[in-house]
């Protein structure tokens, strides 16, 4: 399935107006166990009976999820109790509801492509509470996105027409309503300017036709001139790197992997000459069932364009241009599949690997957003820029130290991002051992390690010998305005976490940071 | 004939295998590392085709411990040590059938970063990876040529 990304549009879609997940296939109904092999008497009956009503609301409740339909929630709430599918559904409203209440609150920050990352983290476990689409519709109108305010306001009131918040949602609808009656209003008509003196019928077609012209150059101006390229985007805007690392990401997975790669496999299997119905069959539902190829491209390249706030013009991008016409070249094959040969087969061969180009040219750009090497070097200008801070220098302290060895890691965060969490957790750390007589010592120190899974973690100590008591809920408590609960922030937003420990003597209790290792090939960062 | 296992959360890797690796392997499929370790018993296999994310399992065929991945890894967070161990599943049930012997060649249909692969083929052996379902590819691989 093709995902199209617009932050925007795709929470719309995401919160129930047409996006089709393959959640309701993920999460399938928990096996029922191993089915019994008695015979039909009263109890084994009923225990069947019993079973097979559970997995009936189980399968109504994911089949009305399917749809999209705002009662869903409640069907998933509504399994009963007695039913074993109860407290799986329950389990993953709750997780679901920690990444949709996520949702809501990046989107209140106008975050909104992390936003979707959250709601579609959501949409992948359980339905939504219909109570959010009340704040959701609060947040669209707060934003100046009337339209999708009113669908969401209207969604709520027919998902919870009793609910708190109805009567509100119902004059917040007729306002919306009166608003957009008004633009109509024959009176508003009435009230334009008077037309002038009349114009020959000549002078009017010849001005209308320049306008028109000048109008379409305009236009084709705007159309090719405005924007940057991806890489120009990348390197003038490392506010949009994010966004840009999650569309390459769901381009090269949606549209290179999963259906330009059997391209290969038409190619081999055409200039062999033996291809079967079964094998075209196949291949045809790759590169052409559903959503046509160039339909498909298309959507992810407005995707980017709505996504990026049409800073991105891919027009202006010689390897959008090049896989474009790479893409079209395969839509051509569309009507004839079987019984191509020679030349026709080399250019399917040509343009597969120049998409397969344009797969490694995105992959390169990836590794490119969002890397820091945290090394000797960075560490000495994270103390340095700290030193300089006037509270900072009025600290007399015995230790103010870094381990970090030799060799360098990469984390994907944007260095102005790790250089803020790092300075607010040791300034924090700093001024807890202030109020020590004795023994105040602030290090920051660097471990890696390995995981089953291939990954590395990087784990960041800051140790401090202060008295003050830290923890880690009090971290995730911690307000926005505060030096803590921006590290909280911009820690979570590169998937990272935060907790407290103790930490051995001279010390009292260490922060840790994790995230986990960029392991791209390290020498493709440095630019 | 070659014996080829896939291990996979659904049915694409057979499909495809089936169709286009089915002249050189013969193809046994699992949805778990409890049933490859189970067919690994039984049939002597000579190479693996694995997924590396499995979404649509549920948690309770999966290889790791969430709970305690959440403790250590994600602060807590269920919802995100569960989703780690989904997107890195093919991984940990290598490891698993690794600690029972089983050192047959295994592919993965995956652009891993190129340290990340290192990581795996120091961990887990003769381990390749194919970035896309490119069939000579993966034959290739499968046959260590």
């Amino acid at each position: 399935m093709v995902r199209a990304f617009s932050p925007v549009v795709a929470l719309h879609f995401i919160l129930g107006m047409g996006w089709c997940f393959s959640c309701a296939e993920t999460i399938g109904p928990p096996s029922s166990g191993a089915g019994s092999s008695m015979g039909v008497d009263g109890a084994a009956g009923g225990q069947r009976g019993r079973r097979e009503s559970c997995d009936q609301q189980w399968q109504s409740a994911q089949s009305v999820w399917q749809t999209r339909d705002a009662q869903a929630f409640r069907m998933w709430r509504g399994i009963e109790q007695n039913c074993p599918q109860a407290a799986t559904a329950r389990q993953l409203l709750l997780e679901a509801d920690q990444w949709y209440q996520k949702g809501l609150t990046l989107f209140e920050n106008r975050d909104a492509v992390g936003a979707r990352v959250a709601f579609e983290r959501g949409a992948r476990l359980a339905p939504i509470e219909p109570n959010h689409y009340f704040r959701l519709a609060k947040i669209y109108h707060r934003h100046g996105m009337v339209e999708k305010a009113g669908k969401y306001f209207e969604k709520y009131l027919r998902a919870v027409p009793d609910g708190d918040s109805s009567e509100e949602a119902g004059a917040a609808l007729t306002e919306i309503a009166r608003n957009s009656i008004d633009v109509l209003d024959p009176d508003q008509s009435e009230q334009a300017p008077p037309v002038g003196e009349p114009v020959s019928t000549l002078w009017w077609t010849l001005g209308a036709a320049a306008g028109i012209v000048l109008a379409a150059i305009l236009w084709l101006v705007v159309r090719y001139r405005r924007g940057a390229s991806l890489t120009g985007l990348i390197e003038k805007n490392a506010t949009l790197h994010t966004a840009i690392a999650y569309l390459i990401g769901t381009m090269r997975h949606e549209l290179l992997k999963h259906r330009i790669g059997p391209v290969a496999d038409v190619a081999t299997a055409l200039s062999s000459g033996q291809i079967t119905p079964a094998q075209e069959a196949y291949l045809r539902q790759k590169l052409f069932a559903g959503i046509g190829i160039d339909t498909a491209w298309q959507m992810h390249v407005r995707a980017f364009e709505q996504a990026l706030g049409g800073q991105f013009n891919h027009r202006r991008d010689r390897q959008f241009r090049a896989a474009a016409r790479a893409i079209d070249a395969v839509a051509a094959f569309q009507p004839k599949l079987l019984g191509i040969s020679g030349p026709a087969v080399g250019q399917l061969s040509r343009a597969h690997d120049e998409l397969r180009r344009f797969d490694r040219f995105l992959g390169d750009q990836l590794s490119l957003l969002v890397r820091t090497r945290i090394d000797k070097p960075f560490a000495k200008q994270v103390f340095e820029e700290l030193r300089g801070e006037y509270a900072v220098s009025t600290v007399a302290l015995d230790e103010l130290s870094y381990e970090i060895g030799t060799s360098s890691v990469f984390i994907e965060v944007p260095r102005a991002d790790l250089m803020v969490i790092l300075k607010n957790i040791l300034r924090n750390a700093i001024f807890a051992v202030r109020s020590n007589r004795e023994n105040r010592r602030v290090q920051m120190a660097l471990h890696t390690e390995l995981q089953p899974t291939g990954d590395e973690v990087v784990r960041l100590y800051v140790r401090d010998s202060g008295l003050e008591p830290l923890t880690t809920e009090a971290i995730a408590g911690s307000d926005l305005n505060t030096g803590l609960g921006l590290v909280m922030a911009a820690v979570q937003r590169y998937n990272g976490t935060v907790e407290v420990q103790s930490a051995p003597a001279p010390y009292n209790k260490a922060v840790i940071v994790r995230f986990f290792r960029s392991l791209e090939e390290e020498e493709e960062s440095l630019r | 004939m070659k014996q080829l296992l896939i291990i996979e959360d659904g049915h694409e890797y057979e499909e495809f295998a089936r169709l286009f690796l089915g002249e050189t392997f013969t193809i046994h499929a699992v949805h778990s590392a409890q049933a490859a370790l189970a067919v690994l018993g039984d049939v002597a296999i000579d190479c693996l085709l694995v997924d590396l994310r499995f979404d649509r399992a549920i948690e309770a065929d999966l290889v790791g411990e969430v709970d305690h991945l959440s403790q250590t890894l994600f602060a807590g967070n269920r919802s995100q040590a569960l989703e780690y161990i989904k997107d890195n599943q093919g991984a940990l049930v290598l490891a698993e059938l690794r600690r029972a012997g089983h050192d047959q060649p295994a592919v993965f249909v995956h652009d891993f970063p190129k340290g990340k692969l290192a990581n795996l083929q120091r961990l887990y052996g003769r381990l390749t990876a194919v970035p896309s379902f490119d069939a000579a590819t993966i034959r290739a691989a499968l046959l260590e040529r």
